[in-house]
């Protein structure tokens, strides 16, 4: 009975990881930011920077006419077009992430000091 | 007796919390990462895609239950993206439901960017699913006015019923966001209505005592919103709604070998 007991409660438990939600927040994650900024000291291609804000790029038809308007942006509205676009989207070349967080931050400037 | 019990339980609580965090650590060089990543946002930027559906998979693939390809699902969008620097470049900015790492019964909606997106990715593969042009427009004209901030219900369940307003997962509200692009609305009743109506979730294929059990050790971990047998949304069956009703532009998985597979 003891052996059944083990036995099922073991299987339950190695369930768990196949249940266990993915839809966690990585972003935060304090070794990333560290590892992103070694990947750019030693590698002259790669170039790192965190994002402020991102505004949708907004389509009408076939034709891109605007970047959106955020509350709390303080990006420029561009205006391009392109008739009847067939070309790629144009795609930076540079390592955008989101800010690492606050604890991570003044971790740094601490030790800065 | 007792001491069996005793340990078991605290088996459990130990693999229930390591199974509710994503790992720590990336299994994959950095460099890595950033190649796939940049070769994900090409990949839909040679398509045209200026908001897509896109799915990681953050387990082991032979850990994931039947059915299941994809452990997270999220709205990728083109856009300019001002940056610490002061300059502006574009690129995919993806919009997601989070769980909350220290209160797993909870979550929140955060943007990121594909090398975040991916970095707790445990297989370097995407799904990809580009809507019709006419579903990508609604669908940037709901997040550039921030309208689907309002579809989101903090109270998380990994194994959310897509059909009520109980909890909510990444793919539900992925799914949500969908509903409320087409059908131009932010009436959640309304969205149900539809889900119910035309969306076929995937069937969750794991015991019910199991998933009890596993309700009983973390918040994020919850049958109670179903009736019956447990069905969720997911990233293929979000790709397979959009195919049925012909909105589906084009849909992939893309592997870091540039191979790629259709849904």
């Amino acid at each position: 009975m003891n052996k059944l007991v083990i036995a099922l409660l073991t299987s339950i438990v190695v369930s768990q990881g196949a249940m266990a939600a993915d839809s966690v927040d990585h972003s935060g994650q304090a070794s990333k930011h560290s590892v992103l900024a070694s990947v750019e000291g030693a590698a002259s291609t790669v170039s790192v920077a965190s994002a402020v804000v991102a505004a949708p790029v907004i389509i009408t038809g076939m034709s891109v006419v605007a970047v959106a308007d955020s509350t709390h942006q303080s990006v420029k509205a561009l205006h391009a077009k392109h008739q009847q676009n067939t070309r790629p989207l144009t795609i930076t070349t540079r390592v955008i992430t989101r800010d690492p967080p606050p604890s991570e931050v003044v971790v740094e400037q601490t030790v800065k000091h | 007796m007792r001491v069996i019990v005793a340990v078991l339980m605290m088996l459990i609580t130990a693999g229930a919390q390591a199974g509710s965090q994503a790992p720590s650590k990336s299994v994959f060089q950095p460099e890595q990462i950033i190649d796939f990543a940049k070769q994900v946002e090409r990949y839909a930027a040679a398509h045209q895609a200026h908001a897509f559906i896109i799915g990681r998979v953050g387990r082991p693939q032979n850990d994931l239950p039947k059915g299941i390809q994809f452990t997270h699902t999220a709205v990728a969008v083109y856009s300019a993206i001002s940056l610490d620097d002061g300059t502006t470049e574009y690129g995919y900015a993806i919009h997601n439901l989070y769980q909350r790492a220290d209160d797993p019964g909870r979550s929140d909606i955060i943007v990121d960017y594909p090398v975040d997106f991916f970095w707790g990715a445990q297989t370097l593969k995407a799904g990809i699913v580009i809507p019709a042009p006419a579903v990508q427009q609604r669908l940037i004209a709901l997040i550039s006015e921030q309208k689907h901030l309002s579809l989101h219900n903090p109270r998380y369940s990994v194994v959310a019923n897509p059909f009520n307003s109980e909890r909510q997962n990444c793919t539900e509200f992925t799914l949500d966001m969908l509903q409320a692009a087409m059908y131009q609305t932010e009436e959640i009743q309304r969205i149900k209505a539809n889900n119910v109506a035309y969306f076929k979730p995937q069937r969750v294929h794991i015991s019910p005592l199991k998933l009890a059990v596993g309700s009983m050790v973390t918040d994020g971990l919850t049958t109670s919103d179903h009736k019956g047998r447990v069905h969720t949304a997911t990233f293929t069956t979000i790709g397979h709604y959009l195919a049925q009703f012909n909105l589906s532009q084009h849909a992939v998985v893309l592997y870091a070998n540039g191979r790629t597979q259709a849904i």
